[in-house]
């Protein structure tokens, strides 16, 4: 198991590898890194179009900008790897202190969120196969069609109408049940307050999450269940409730964990979402702003971080696997 | 006396997703009494599965049921699902078809039959271990406790079966049900398996109903026997009667197909009833088995009525046909019409003596698998799959090639039609080296080597039309053309099928028309050789003749050579001129059949000839069969010397050092054994 | 009557195989039994002759010219007039949406083609060769399924700019992928079967068995593949447009319709976030219903 582990991660440090090499082509294929000097050098007019070609050049040198593109991955790599990330063009501050002191934040966000996710999509998975073709069934499989159709943005805005607007106009509250804004008050605290900021984004993160997975499992449950050796248990005289937890279940989490390592790959695109909707001081808001303001240095470390992310639960995924199905050999 | 189970008028239907309802079951009545043994025999869609479900209370509940069942004193139907869980596993218990799939992947084998003790009584885990030990060890399984904490993808499909039976048996219940529990395994397996639930059965006395598609299982085991067809039991009684004296024209149809194991096997072949498309697609009016009934030539009463089971002369023995009284005057098991063919083959034979020049000549052929096969970065041990195969076949002749799951026959089959690439050997069409070849030379000799699959599910594009799967091979030679429908047409009227289907998709067919539109397609190109991949292995047994007829048929007509794999004897019996048996990936005994069937010189030829079930109870219950120990060994480790010696009760020093070679030994024909000794099998 | 000798009533009927099952419904037969996939098609229906017929179909023009007239039309509630209301600048929000449809629908249709066929191609090569190759893709999507998408799409738009073109080639270049897998998938299985071994057995080339023997039994995989990515292309394409990084004004999808509007949530024009949100999951729901129906209408077994 620790040498599959370590192989494993091993694998995952060249697949990260090859990624940044990607983002790298993809990034400097789409910015220029001088824009700025050459916005601010064009402003002289005409009589300084040399002088400020020559400005553009001397940048251009002293970030190595001239060099091939290999030479440059390999020295933003170097850099990269000692910690030296750069510089936000925008805020001068390093864009490793940036992006530390926004991940908590996301981070928070999605363990809520694949938490909430799993538990959703367990209950709703097994709760419409256990009854297929039940009214129940029926019922979650519309919704988790209408949530697989729904835009989150628009989940998002309508929630925050719905939960958070009407309810206060109606029952003319001082403040909202819920919060449609950052982590905590501005007055502090606690832990229900926090909560109160937490159901909103937690659950348009968690929307098109819960809808795939719980229609996996679903499936996938409904597949265990006609096995043969379920008809064995039952044979045996276990109860159907023992049959659906210790038989079926652990068999239908199995390929369950596969599929969820590439839900969990579109995570971040729900983050940048739920984070500007919600203004939550995170990734996805660092990355939304950079974009706004041309600070192409944050963009580069962003991907990276958030590659790195998905790798790491694809991991997780893959030692779930192993853990759960013997027939896996080591 | 209380019948230990007792069914009575019991109906099933599923309601259809389109249209009407599909009846599985329609009114079947039974009691079985204490330690008795009902055989139920069917084929796939009579309704046999369902109605084992329905006695378990286990069939889903969109089923419609009707009737009643009764365990002992207590009524099933109706009872509240927490009594019947106390029920199922300690009075009433089931043993399911599919050995492997029956035991949870997830959980140790071990484990599994101790949930079946504690979900009915609480006991300590180290007692539990106790019981399940003992359990395990009456059911045959060598070092128990060990295995018992394997899971079960790392058990053989026989030992996988025993643990499903330690599991049904480990509250003795009063009632076990057997549905299909040898199906999926080899014949010698098959054997071992039968063998524990016959003597499970006289130490617990429990009443056992045994359902399953082989009239051969159940005439050893078997004190009564009911044939179920479309729904209903057709004919019923005592096992004796079934085999020697039966009466409805189904059963005697499925006798037919069996081994003739005291007939000289070149005395005849068994006739064929008509296919139609599976019953419970459509359930005909009248007699459900009057559409492929020989002996209703009178639409009256057959096709209107439905007959009820009525008595006859012997005690206990019913049968539902309305031509009852005609029926019992014709004597015997219904066997004939094979005079023809016998002359054949014996022509056949003649010429293979004098024959000289083989038509296919296989030298040494070797196939390893496994090298690429690595998984997480690690590479498993390598599968010798074939190992230095040598035959020849005559023109006009067939060969059998007989072995057991992993004996390489169908590795063979493939690396001789050049799918698979072989590691060592040639095979010699005529003059021509058919290995090696590739591009336009391989394809101009394919159309001299053709195939029938097993599978004529699989082996039919499910998006094509029968007819241009048929014209599909011409296509390929440039040879459909103009005269290319009109081919199809002959080749369909070849095959026995209408002309209408040509338009058909593979999915609207039953078994045996797919496998017909199989035939016609490998017969397009007007090949030389045809190799037989297990043709009628996948078949209902009342189909199989027509098929097996069929193809005799063709190879008269076009003096064809057949390469004839299976994984039993019966059907190489009827058919083959000369028969090899295959045993990890090596020929252990080849000879005429004759030689073969009456004087089997190799234990393993033995073996698997005493296993196959004889369609005769007195017989079967007399005899003492060759039992083999324990199960294949895995061929990426075959034993040293002679591959059999691990399950051969000859073994001896010298064969685990020195490998038999393959030949004559006094036998008449050679045999790889250092000690062959021809027996007279009865 | 006479029994008739046993070779005599046997002999005519040998093996015969008569009959058959009773002839498969046609494919629209097999369509129409799912009541949703009929729903959601000619939902699928109306919203595209909406979209293609706006010019004739819409009361208002789109983007007026803001004249003191129009602006005063500006923040009324739906009415008989304005179905679906006005925006803060006098639109009508009922042509808007019209017109918004025509850039989602063609960008989800575009998307859905390029990546199909490209998935297609690619993992029927990968699917049947193996080896290299598919060692390869693999990898590839791997890759894809790592880098988040939304994000590329988003640099990608800051870079390239928003056009219509550089929208659909990013979003067919992210989302191609998991068609191949499927695809992959589907090849190697049937690789194995024994009618592909019946085909290669009677000498057929690789390009043949691939065309005439496997492709068409990808339909049904295709058909709801590619329904799935029409609709994750509208959705994709309509969050890149609200936060800002889509179509470059004044051309407008539904998507960017919801970013002008998103300051509306809680005030008296709350009902500007409704309608195009509305038809944005309506499209895809009903994409949706008739990728399930295609489905269950391709499976042979049906």
């Amino acid at each position: 198991m620790v040498s599959f582990v370590v192989r494993r991660i091993g694998w995952s440090l060249v697949v990260l590898l090859v990624a940044s090499g990607v983002m790298f082509v993809l990034v400097r294929a789409t910015t220029d890194p001088l824009s700025s000097v050459r916005a601010a050098s064009a402003t002289g007019g005409d009589s300084d179009a040399v002088a400020s070609g020559r400005l553009v050049a001397a940048e251009q040198r002293r970030l190595g900008l001239d060099r091939p593109l290999v030479a440059q991955y390999g020295h933003w790599l170097g850099a990269f790897v000692r910690g030296d990330w750069g510089q936000s063009i925008v805020s001068h501050r390093s864009v490793g202190r940036e992006i530390r002191a926004k991940l908590w934040n996301t981070v928070q966000l999605i363990v809520w969120g694949i938490a909430f996710s799993l538990a959703m999509s367990v209950i709703v998975g097994v709760a419409s196969a256990s009854r297929q073709y039940s009214a129940l069934d029926h019922g979650l499989s519309g919704l988790s069609f209408v949530a697989l159709s729904m835009p989150s943005f628009w989940f998002a805005l309508m929630s925050i109408e719905l939960a958070v607007f009407v309810p206060k106009r109606a029952l003319h509250l001082d403040h909202p049940l819920l919060y449609s804004v950052g982590l905590h008050s501005a007055t502090g605290g606690g832990a229900f307050d926090y909560l109160r900021h937490l159901v909103l984004p937690v659950l348009t993160l968690s929307l098109p999450l819960v809808a795939s997975w719980s229609r996996y499992l679903r499936s996938s449950m409904l597949d265990v269940l006609s096995a043969p050796y379920i008809r064995t248990a039952r044979a045996k005289g276990v109860r159907r409730s023992r049959v659906l937890r210790h038989h079926a279940l652990q068999n239908a989490l199995i390929p369950f964990t596969t599929v969820s390592a590439i839900g969990i790959g579109g995570l971040f695109g729900g983050l940048i979402i739920t984070e500007t909707i919600f203004s939550w001081p995170g990734m996805g808001q660092l990355l939304y702003n950079a974009l706004l303001t041309g600070d192409t240095n944050v963009l580069l470390p962003w991907l990276v971080v958030a590659a790195s992310f998905v790798l790491a639960c694809n991991l997780v995924a893959d030692v779930m696997h192993v853990v759960l199905d013997p027939r896996v050999r080591l | 006396m209380t019948a230990a189970l007792s069914v009575e008028d019991l109906r099933i239907a599923f309601p259809a997703r389109h249209g009407d309802d599909v009846q599985a079951v329609s009114g079947v009545s039974f009691a079985i009494a204490e330690n008795e043994v009902l055989g139920i025999v069917g084929e796939s869609g009579c309704g046999k599965t369902s109605l084992a479900l329905a006695v378990m209370g286990l069939l889903p509940s969109s089923a419609r049921v009707t009737g009643e069942v009764a365990l002992g004193d207590t009524q099933l139907r109706g009872l509240p699902e927490r009594q019947l869980d106390r029920l199922r596993g300690t009075r009433l218990a089931l043993v399911s078809q599919e050995a492997i799939g029956a035991l949870n992947p997830v959980h140790r084998a071990g484990d599994q039959v101790a949930e079946a003790i504690t979900c009915h009584r609480p006991m300590a885990a180290a007692d539990c271990l106790v019981r399940v030990v003992e359990l395990l060890e009456l059911v045959g399984i060598p070092d128990a406790r060990a295995r018992g904490r394997c899971y079960p993808h790392e058990l053989s499909g026989g030992m996988c079966q025993r643990v499903a039976i330690a599991m049904a048996m480990a509250n003795d219940p009063d009632v076990l049900i057997a549905d299909e529990p040898t199906t999926a395994l080899d014949v010698t397996i098959q054997a071992q398996v039968l063998d524990v639930l016959r003597r499970l059965k006289e130490r617990t006395r429990s009443s056992v109903l045994l359902i399953t598609h082989d009239l051969g299982v159940v005439a050893g085991i078997a004190d009564r026997v009911a044939i179920m067809y479309c729904g209903r039991f057709v004919e019923v009684a005592d096992v004796d009667t079934i085999f020697h004296n039966p009466v409805h024209p189904y059963t005697r149809a499925l006798l037919a197909m069996m081994p003739a194991q005291r007939r000289p096997p070149t005395a005849g072949r068994p006739d064929a009833v008509v296919e139609v498309p599976p019953p419970s697609a459509t359930t005909p009016t009248g007699c459900a088995f009057h559409p492929r009934c020989p002996f209703s030539a009178l639409p009256e009463p057959c096709a209107t009525v439905v007959p009820e089971l009525a008595p006859l002369a012997v005690e206990d023995h019913v049968c539902a046909c309305h031509r009852t009284g005609e029926m019992s005057t014709i004597a015997g098991a219904w066997v004939t019409a094979g005079a023809a063919r016998a002359k054949a083959g014996a022509l056949a034979e003649a010429v293979a003596t004098h024959a000289p020049e083989p038509l296919l000549a296989v030298r040494g052929l070797v196939k390893h698998f496994g090298e690429g096969g690595a998984r997480w970065g690690r590479r498993r041990g390598v599968v010798h799959a074939v190992c230095g195969v040598s035959f020849d076949l005559a023109r006009g002749e067939t060969l059998g090639l007989v072995g057991e799951s992993g004996s390489g026959k169908t590795t063979t089959a493939r690396l001789l039609l050049n799918l698979l690439t072989a590691d060592a050997g040639s095979v010699r069409l005529g003059d021509e080296e058919v290995l090696g070849r590739t591009g336009g030379g391989m394809r101009d000799l394919r159309r001299r080597m053709q195939v029938v699959f097993q599978d004529p599910y699989a082996s039919l594009n499910p998006r094509m039309s029968v007819g241009s799967i048929i014209a599909a091979p011409l296509r390929v030679h440039g040879l459909y053309g103009a005269g290319g429908p009109a081919r199809v047409a002959e080749l369909l009227s070849w095959t026995a099928l209408d002309p209408v289907l040509a338009d058909r998709y593979p999915s609207e067919l039953s078994g045996g028309q797919r496998q017909r539109v199989g035939i016609a397609r490998a017969l397009a190109v007007c090949p030389e050789v045809v190799v037989l991949d297990e043709p009628v292995s996948a078949l209902d047994v009342s189909v199989r003749a027509g098929i097996v007829d069929l193809l005799q048929d063709l190879q008269d007509r076009l003096g064809l050579s057949y390469l004839l794999i299976a994984h039993d004897l019966t059907v190489v019996r009827h058919t083959a001129d000369t028969v090899a048996v295959m045993y990890l990936g090596k020929i252990v005994e080849i000879g005429t059949r004759d030689d073969l069937f009456l004087r089997p010189s190799h234990p393993y030829t033995q073996a698997l000839l005493s296993a196959s079930p004889i369609p005769d109870p007195r017989l079967e219950r007399q005899r003492t069969r060759i039992l083999l120990e324990g199960d294949l060994p895995s061929p990426s480790a075959p034993p040293s010397g002679c591959r059999f010696r691990t399950r051969c009760w000859k073994a001896q020093e010298q064969c685990a050092q020195e490998e038999p070679a393959l030949v004559d030994r006094g036998a008449g024909h050679p045999v790889a054994c250092h000690f062959p000794e021809a027996a007279e099998l009865a | 009557m006479t029994v008739a000798p046993v070779d005599a009533s046997l002999r005519p009927q040998l093996g015969r195989a008569t009959g058959s099952l009773p002839a498969r419904p046609s494919f629209g037969r097999r369509y129409a039994r799912h009541r949703l996939g009929v729903i959601g098609a000619a939902a699928l229906v109306i919203l595209g002759l909406g979209a293609l017929l706006a010019p004739l179909i819409a009361p208002f023009p789109p983007n007026p010219t803001l004249t003191a007239k129009v602006l005063a039309q500006a923040r009324q509630s739906p009415s008989w007039c304005h179905l679906f209301g006005t925006d803060e600048l006098g639109r009508d929000v009922f042509t808007r949406v019209l017109y918004g449809g025509r850039m989602s629908l063609t960008i989800g249709l575009c998307v859905a083609l390029a990546s199909t066929a490209l998935g297609t191609a690619v993992g029927a090569v990968a699917g049947w060769f193996g080896g290299v190759v598919d060692q390869l893709l693999m990898r590839i999507t791997d890759l894809l399924m790592i880098i988040p998408g939304l994000a590329v799409l988003m640099i990608a738009q800051k870079g390239l700019g928003g056009s219509m073109t550089v929208i659909i080639a990013v979003l067919s270049l992210l989302s191609w992928h998991i068609i191949a897998r499927v695809v992959r998938a589907e090849f190697r299985r049937m690789k194995a079967l024994e009618f592909v071994e019946a085909a290669r057995a009677s000498g057929a080339r690789a390009w043949r068995i691939m065309a005439f023997e496997l492709l068409p039994n990808t339909v049904g995989v295709l058909a709801v593949n590619a329904a799935l990515a029409v609709g994750g292309a509208i959705l994709g394409e309509s969050a890149l447009s609200f936060l800002g990084f889509g179509l470059t004004p004044p051309a407008a999808s539904w998507g960017s319709m919801l970013s002008q509007s998103k300051g509306a949530v809680g005030t008296r024009l709350a009902y500007l976030v409704y309608f195009p949100g509305l038809a944005i999951l309506l499209t895809v729901l009903a994409v949706n219903f008739v990728g399930n129906a295609l489905r269950d209408a391709f499976d042979p077994a049906s």
